[in-house]
């Protein structure tokens, strides 16, 4: 630093100096101005402290005044509080209500719609219900019609059971009777009220013509085998009174839907007048077979004579005429004895000769005079016997007419190259052999054939007299019809039976049991 | 058989032609033969002639056949042992016959469906050869 400017900055602060005592002295004029100022300041700031004051004063009751006020706005507000609570719930409780009864509202809408448903438905049932009304209105009537021929039918079956020829009776499964018609009365002597519910076996009996011993119950048979059973040939009825009478009889098991048995009904009838028919037809029949007889005998004998030359040489060619007329008088001299046989049989008077035969050997005997027919028609016999214990006693003529008029039959219908095959066998009382339970211990012969059978629709014919079935009539002209209807007479009477199976274009199988012990019985008696 | 007397037969047939060819046949046999047309004509004639053997039908009219063996057989010694021939049909007598012969020891039949004049003949000689 220079000199210079040293000096200058003392005359600076000089001057600075009194420019700073003017200022002091002018701020303390100010100050003491302020300070006048200030002392009016204070008085007017002690009046307004005391205006201050009862302003303060008057705050203090306006604040209490207000705090009163305040308390009670705060009971109002709590008031206010608790009724907005309330209108809060009420509130609440409306939107609740409301929604209930939205939901109200829908489920009336629902039920409406458903309502609305049902009443069609009960529209349409109600229409229906109409409807059913005019059906069952006419099912009513129809009932009532229904009802009415029923009743007609009620009193017309009664009316035809009553009045039907036949002799009716019913039996229940246990063989009481419930049902017996007028005519059972007639015919049996017994009142309906006497039998009803009482069981058959107890007053309706039959015996055999033959020996008085009650016959072979066929109720039961019925019953058991759940077949039509006929009775036996020359049945007697022990009527009420003790006497007896001639009758018929079949009985058919009742059968409820399928196959349940629930009785049996038994029709028979007096066949007192077929029987004398019967007779005098067989009595007319034996006359004029014998008639016819002597005519064919003469025919035969002077036959005889002429072939023997008592009329004189003849020539070759008038010996085979003879012979052919002799031949056919053969023939029409054995249908008439088969006709005298029958009546014989029918008429009662065929009385059995009975004798002590080796039945094996006596079946062999007829199978070899048969010998010529089985040859012509080429036909392989097969034989099968059982072990012979002893020796039956027996109608040798009968036996032989049944067994060769079977196995005839079987020559006739069984074709060139043909098999017959005869089994024999001994058999006892309740077996059974195809279908058929064995009424007597007994021997059973069976005669089968694979010849053309016997058809379905005229199986029950064939024992029948003069009945020829339809196949056999077509191949073979010949036959009488009399032949089975022979083997089942004599078998009824020696107290046998035959019976058969077959099929069409297969062949058949004929099989029948005369009885063994019973014979030998009789005969040891006598 | 030329210088024997010959042997009389008796037959009782009341049917022309059979009574003719029976008659021819035991003629031609060598037999001397009487015909009868029924059991009353037979039992008439045999009881006068006293045949050797006779040979009847069975079923005739006026008396039948039986009838006449039965008379004859109570009408004297001869009746009673005269061989008898029956010849049968096998007509509806069938059983009166068989208990009838069994009662008679020589008394036979035939049974016509069987026999021929052969064979009646056959039985004849048979008959008087025993005799």
């Amino acid at each position: 630093m220079d000199k210079k400017t040293g000096i200058s900055s003392s005359k600076e602060t000089i001057r600075r100096l009194k420019l700073l005592a003017k200022e002091k002295e002018n701020i303390r004029g100010k100050l003491v101005v302020t300070a006048k100022q200030l002392s009016l300041k204070a008085r007017e700031l002690a009046v307004i402290a005391r205006e201050k004051e009862s302003v303060r004063k008057k705050l203090a009751i306006v604040a209490k005044q207000l705090k009163s006020k305040a308390a009670q706005l705060a009971v109002t507000a709590k008031e206010k509080e608790l009724i907005r609570g309330k209108l809060l719930v009420t509130a609440r409780n409306f939107v609740t209500t409301a929604k209930e009864k939205e939901d109200v509202r829908k489920k009336l809408a629902i039920v409406a719609t458903q309502l609305k448903s049902k009443a069609s438905q009960l529209a349409l049932t109600a229409e229906e219900k109409e409807g059913v009304e005019k059906e069952l209105l006419v099912t009513v009537g129809e009932l009532n019609f229904k009802a009415e021929e029923l009743a007609i039918t009620i009193v017309k079956q009664e009316a035809i059971l009553a009045s039907i020829g036949d002799a009716v009776m019913a039996c229940d499964k246990d063989g009481n009777i419930i049902l017996f018609n007028r005519k059972a009365v007639d015919v049996t002597g017994f009142s309906d009220k006497e039998v009803m519910g009482k069981h058959y076996s107890h007053l309706i009996k039959f015996v055999r013509e033959s020996n008085d011993q009650p016959s072979h119950d066929f109720i039961a048979e019925a019953m058991k085998t759940g077949q039509k059973t006929e009775m036996a040939d020359n049945t007697l009825l022990l009527k009420k009174d003790g006497s007896r009478i001639p009758v018929a009889d079949s009985a058919e098991p009742i059968r409820y839907k399928k196959g349940v048995l629930i009785g049996c009904v038994i029709v028979f009838r007096d066949i007192t007048k077929e029987k004398e028919i019967d007779q005098a037809k067989s009595e007319f029949v034996s006359l004029t077979s014998h008639q016819l007889k002597t005519p064919a005998t003469i025919v035969s004998l002077y036959a005889e004579q002429l072939l023997k030359g008592y009329g004189g040489p003849i020539t070759e060619k008038q010996k085979e005429y003879i012979n052919e007329i002799r031949e056919a008088n053969q023939r029409m001299i054995d249908i008439v004895n088969t006709l005298l046989n029958i009546s014989r049989i029918e008429m009662g008077i065929f009385t059995m000769d009975l004798v002590p035969i080796d039945i094996i050997d006596f079946l062999k005997n007829v199978l070899k005079q048969l010998q010529t027919d089985f040859k012509a028609k080429q036909i392989v016999v097969t034989e099968e016997y059982h072990n012979l214990s002893q020796s039956i006693w027996i109608d040798k003529l009968m036996l032989n007419m049944v067994f060769s008029n079977l196995v005839s039959n079987a020559i006739r219908y069984t074709p060139k190259g043909g098999k017959i095959s005869i089994k024999s066998s001994a058999v006892n009382k309740g077996e059974k052999i195809n279908n058929k339970v064995l009424k007597d211990d007994g021997i059973l012969v069976s005669v089968s054939d694979n010849g053309c059978g016997i058809p379905i629709s005229q199986q029950n014919k064939i024992f029948t007299k003069f009945f020829r079935s339809d196949n056999a009539r077509n191949q073979h002209t010949d036959g009488t019809g009399l032949g089975l209807y022979i083997v089942k007479s004599i078998l009824d009477h020696m107290g046998g039976d035959v019976w058969f199976s077959s099929k069409e274009n297969e062949g058949t199988i004929f099989y029948f049991t005369f009885p063994s012990n019973k014979v030998k019985q009789k005969k040891d008696i006598g | 058989m030329k210088n024997e007397k010959k042997k009389t037969i008796l037959v009782v047939e009341d049917e022309p032609a059979l009574l003719k060819v029976y008659a021819e046949q035991m003629n031609a046999e060598g037999f001397s033969v009487l015909q009868a047309i029924n059991g009353q004509d037979g039992f008439d004639i045999a009881m006068k002639e006293k045949p050797d053997l006779i040979l009847t039908d069975i079923l005739m009219p006026v008396m039948d056949g039986l009838t006449m063996m039965q008379k004859l057989r109570k009408a004297d010694a001869w009746g009673k042992n005269v061989p008898i021939i029956l010849l049968t049909n096998l007509s509806a007598d069938e059983e009166k016959i068989k208990r009838i012969v069994s009662e008679n020891l020589s008394v036979y039949y035939l049974v016509k469906m069987n026999w021929s004049l052969g064979a009646i003949v056959t039985k004849i000689k048979e008959q008087l050869a025993v005799v």
